[in-house]
């Protein structure tokens, strides 16, 4: 069965503006309702900031005051600071060279003697010297590269990382074998 | 209007009606009037989004911002007093810190103290020194940042590998801070000195010149209860101290009268005769003593005393 309408068409056109009035009605008031919430959310957002952060310089004005009142102990600390600072860095960089005599004395063979030797550029040290033969250099310059060398200090076997013999030749005069050899340092075992 | 039969008409139920003049006014006033609450809701809505909303949104990050940093420089500021009422209750560890770490690393290059320090340790290792000369240097460039300044001093001296070794201990373990820069040595070549070495050492001692402000907002970073620092500060506190010092005193002494000079003077001719000179030698000094005393004779005489503890 058929609905049928009989409600007039200017009542039907008075219902949908009533309903388009009360619909933006509501919708207007409840975006208004909201956009005052958020609105309200940040003013007090932002009050309380304010106030917080009028409070946090009220607590600074006072904490400059008390510390200004401890100038002498502040100067004291910061020349303690800084003199600290710079000889922590000085000492963590500084190079122990009695350690490197130690452990490269511990290396010499008795049928080697050293006749030079000189601290040289990029970590290395230059030694010449004449050992007994050609074994007691080679004895010698393995003895420098061993990693593993059984007399080394704690921590100290890899202290010569590489050793390079640049030159070797027999003494005729006093029948030696003379040589010269360059050897790398980890600086970082010395310190 | 005919319609043909057969045909349904199509009569409109209503009939356009054209609009009155002066009713259009009239209608939008009315629509006005019906959306009177929604347009003032949204008028205000605008104007509370323009007015409060959006500035409060541009400012409210920058407040957070301004609110962050105060509550940090308040933090700061707390653990800065929490450090220096520390420091204020240990004002005597500090003083003394400082002290033990200012003997480590000088605030003057000091040279002769430190010229005199290295020529102890080098004999005290059996080394024999000699060359000692000096020159002031500037730090290496990586350590420019740190801003010392070095003394340089270049040994030349003789011992034995032992000996060497030992110097370089005791150099390590000395308490002004005296690094080695390089070192090189060769083997004596005559037949007597078999086992003894010329070494060379370039040494370099820093020193730091410290005048620290206080200032009020930047944080004390030194800690006197630091694992670090007290292990640093023990390091330190076993290395050997040279009281090396040059106290110079000036006393003022009674004024001396001419007569106890010109007996002075004449001690002093009879003490040159004896010491074998020549008579022109003699004649010579005694003419400047004569031109000493005449100046003398026109003003008093104050001696000054130096002792050098």
């Amino acid at each position: 069965m058929a609905n049928i309408n009989l409600i007039p068409q200017s009542e039907k056109q008075e219902q949908v503006k009533q309903k388009a009035v009360k619909t933006s009605t509501v919708l207007a008031i409840v975006l208004f309702l909201i956009v005052g919430a958020i609105g309200g959310y940040m003013f007090y957002q932002s009050t309380t900031i304010n106030k917080q952060i009028a409070s946090h310089e009220d607590n600074i004005s006072n904490l400059r005051g008390d510390i200004q009142r401890l100038e002498a102990i502040e100067i004291s600390a910061r020349n303690l600071g800084q003199r600290y600072s710079t000889l922590k860095e000085l000492l963590s960089s500084r190079n122990y060279y009695s350690i490197l005599m130690e452990e490269f004395e511990k290396r010499i063979p008795s049928t080697v003697e050293i006749e030079t030797f000189g601290i040289g550029r990029g970590n290395t040290i230059n030694v010449s010297g004449t050992g007994a033969d050609y074994i007691a250099i080679a004895k010698f310059v393995n003895d420098l590269a061993n990693s593993n060398f059984p007399q080394a200090g704690e921590g100290l076997g890899g202290v010569f990382t590489d050793v390079a013999l640049n030159s070797v030749n027999l003494d005729a005069q006093t029948n030696k074998a003379r040589f010269f050899i360059v050897v790398t340092l980890d600086e970082a075992l010395l310190r | 209007m005919e319609v043909p039969q057969g045909q349904l008409s199509e009569i409109p139920l209503t009939t356009p009606t054209a609009p009155v003049a002066g009713e259009q006014p009239s209608k939008i006033k009315d629509t006005l009037l019906n959306f009177i609450v929604p347009i003032v809701a949204l008028g205000l809505t605008a104007a509370l989004f323009f007015v409060i909303i959006y500035p409060t949104m541009k400012k409210l990050p920058i407040l957070r911002e301004e609110l962050q940093a105060k509550s940090t420089l308040e933090n700061q500021l707390r653990t800065k007093l929490a450090n220096l009422n520390k420091l204020l209750d240990f004002e005597t560890v500090v003083e003394e810190n400082a002290s033990v770490l200012e003997r480590v690393l000088v605030s003057n290059a000091t040279v002769p103290e430190l010229l005199t320090q290295v020529d102890i340790i080098a004999k005290n290792s059996g080394l024999s020194v000699n060359k000692l000369s000096y020159s002031f240097g500037e730090a290496t460039e990586a350590d420019a940042l740190l801003s010392y300044s070095v003394v340089n001093i270049s040994l030349g001296a003789v011992g034995n590998y032992s000996q060497v070794e030992t110097f370089l201990t005791n150099l390590e373990n000395s308490a002004r801070l005296v690094d080695v820069s390089t070192y090189r040595f060769a083997a004596e070549n005559s037949e007597d000195t078999v086992g003894l070495f010329n070494v060379t050492f370039i040494l370099s001692s820093p020193y730091l010149t410290v005048e620290s402000t206080a200032v009020t907002d930047d944080p004390v970073n030194v800690d006197i209860s630091d694992p670090e620092f007290i292990e640093l500060l023990d390091k330190v506190k076993k290395f050997r101290f040279f009281d090396i010092s040059v106290d110079t005193q000036f006393e003022d002494l009674e004024e001396s009268t001419q007569e106890e000079l010109e007996g002075t003077l004449e001690e002093g001719e009879e003490v040159l005769q004896t010491e074998g000179l020549t008579d022109e030698e003699i004649q010579a000094l005694i003419s400047e003593s004569d031109a000493i005393e005449e100046e003398l004779a026109d003003e008093p005489v104050v001696e000054e005393e130096v002792t050098t503890e």
